[in-house]
């Protein structure tokens, strides 16, 4: 227990001290999306990809990493375009956003297991959070 | 224990302004506001060491009840834990991921005490507990040798600098359509982390980024630590969930998931039955008649919602004070036997007990007229004399 005599500097300090509250707009709607698994589109050659996005965030298709192949693939050089969000088809590159040209991938995107720095998409808001009331008990 | 009525300070609202309770007012139902200036409640020394003990006694069973649910891995249907979260409550537990603080309640009427429930999640009420009723107890005459149980200030910095390396950085956030006595009790909060030698700032729930590596802020800043003001329970329904990974270092910890879910009442029951501090307590049944007098609670509820009274079996409605919230509704219930507690002129208070770390560091009562305190329930300090 506290005696009545305890000081009080530290509160004094906490007194003097005014903390605002920062308010920064959505920038997307809370819960109203799921932006999906991390993945790439995949092409038959680096020319597709390049057209698609661009040269720089291309790269050639590591086979032992790789994980399916679709019919008639095998043995061929194929290019992985950038890392996106199933859901949310750009990426930030150079500081600014990228979005494909065109879609000539074939087949599914790939489900990219690791994030690669070179290509970090802009993070995604709103997976937590919901209104309405408070919670507190 | 007795309840007083005291000349209200002078200038008393512009002393709650001055430390950042500026939700003092908030009204309630009958025209009042929260905070009831000149309305204290009165304990002797002993009364105040028997609540004390019995907060540190109580806290010590849960986490034994904890522990021993971890150990055999098994939880019971009626806590209802998503299947995702049971890997991290484990984690925390065996990592001993540390708790920061929690809240009591109890219904007490000067010689028995009762736990109502523990608030060891998201308890709210923090800073007017801390330091506004401690204000009031320095500036307010008329009380010899008085003294108050309260060193909830002191001991949440001390507590942070044992959770954190000093310099560390800690995020905090709540729900950005919370009101403002959760973002004022974030902010108290992060006050004292500030004081504990910790980096600090804040943002909403909502704002938290995911970049596919790490959870971040509004500067794409990885998110370390996190102190949430917002529901384990709600985190786990939602998209986010997704990314957790069980060395995320979120205060409340996930282990807390077991002790503020009502179903620890049950398991509370079973393993010290009769106890005197506890309140006989079930999983709800409907196929089943209690005799007597029972209050069915959802296991996942806050602020006295969706409460009911049992009669000898056949529900009688809302129980007074108790407010309906159909988010509340989707879990299951507890059902618990009915405390009567005396009127204090009308008034039923309902004892909050602090416990910062794992020791008790203070009281707060909230009193109001009706059976629940809920909402609309009134802040009234305390104090203690030998």
């Amino acid at each position: 227990m506290k005696a009545l005599t305890t000081e009080l500097n530290e509160w004094q300090i906490m007194r003097s001290k005014k903390i605002n509250l920062v308010v920064v707009p959505l920038l997307l709607t809370a819960c109203s999306h799921n932006d999906g698994p991390l993945v790439q589109d995949v092409y038959n050659n680096q020319y597709d990809c390049a057209a698609d996005w661009n040269t720089d965030t291309c790269e050639e298709e590591n086979n032992n990493a790789s994980s399916g192949y679709y019919a008639g693939s095998y043995g061929s050089n194929r290019y992985l375009g950038p890392q996106y969000y199933q859901n949310n088809r750009e990426v930030s590159f150079r500081g600014h956003t990228l979005r494909p040209r065109s879609n000539l991938s074939v087949g599914q995107p790939t489900v990219s297991t690791t994030l690669k720095s070179s290509s970090l998409s802009s993070p995604i808001r709103g997976g937590f959070g919901r209104g309405g009331m408070s919670f507190g008990g | 224990m007795k309840r007083k009525l005291f000349s209200p300070r002078t200038d008393w609202q512009l002393e709650h302004q001055k430390i950042g309770f500026d939700y003092f007012n908030l009204p309630s139902l009958d025209g009042s506001i929260y905070w009831s200036e000149g309305v204290a409640y009165e304990f002797t020394l002993k009364q105040i060491e028997q609540l004390e003990d019995a907060a540190n006694e109580l806290h010590q069973m849960c986490l034994a009840v904890v522990g021993d649910l971890i150990q055999r891995g098994d939880y019971p249907n009626y806590f209802q834990i998503p299947q995702a979260a049971i890997p991290h409550i484990e984690h925390s537990w065996r990592r001993n991921s540390p708790m920061l603080y929690g809240r009591f309640d109890f219904a007490y009427d000067g010689l028995q005490i009762k736990m109502l429930e523990y608030n060891a999640d998201t308890p709210t009420g923090l800073l007017e507990a801390s330091v506004a009723q401690w204000l009031w107890i320095e500036q307010v005459s008329g009380i010899a040798n008085r003294d108050q149980f309260n060193s909830i200030h002191e001991d949440l910095i001390k507590r942070w600098k044992t959770i954190l390396p000093r310099g560390s950085h800690l995020h905090f956030a709540a729900c950005q359509e919370a009101g403002r006595e959760d973002w004022g009790n974030l902010e108290y909060l992060m006050d004292t982390a500030f004081q504990a030698h910790l980096q600090v700032s804040e943002l909403s729930m909502e704002n938290i980024g995911w970049n596919g590596q790490s959870f971040v802020d509004l500067n794409n800043r990885p998110i370390q630590n996190l102190f949430k003001l917002y529901p384990w329970e709600w985190i786990w329904e939602e998209s986010f969930a997704q990314y957790l990974q069980p060395e995320t270092n979120w205060i409340e910890p996930c282990w807390k998931m077991l002790l503020s879910n009502k179903a620890i009442l049950v398991e509370l029951w079973k393993r010290y039955p009769n106890h005197p501090l506890l309140v006989e307590t079930y999983a709800y049944d409907p196929e089943q008649n209690f005799s007597g007098k029972w209050v069915k609670k959802p296991i996942l509820a806050r602020e006295g919602a969706n409460i009911r009274v049992l009669q000898d079996g056949p529900d009688q409605g809302a129980a007074s004070g108790s407010f309906y919230f159909d988010d509340y509704d989707k879990y299951g219930y507890v059902i618990q036997k009915w405390v009567d507690t005396p009127l204090f002129s009308g008034q039923l208070p309902t004892l909050g007990l602090w416990m910062v770390g794992h020791q008790c560091a203070g009281m707060s009562i909230r009193e109001d007229c009706y059976d629940i305190i809920g909402n609309d329930a009134h802040f009234a300090a305390h104090y203690f004399i030998e």
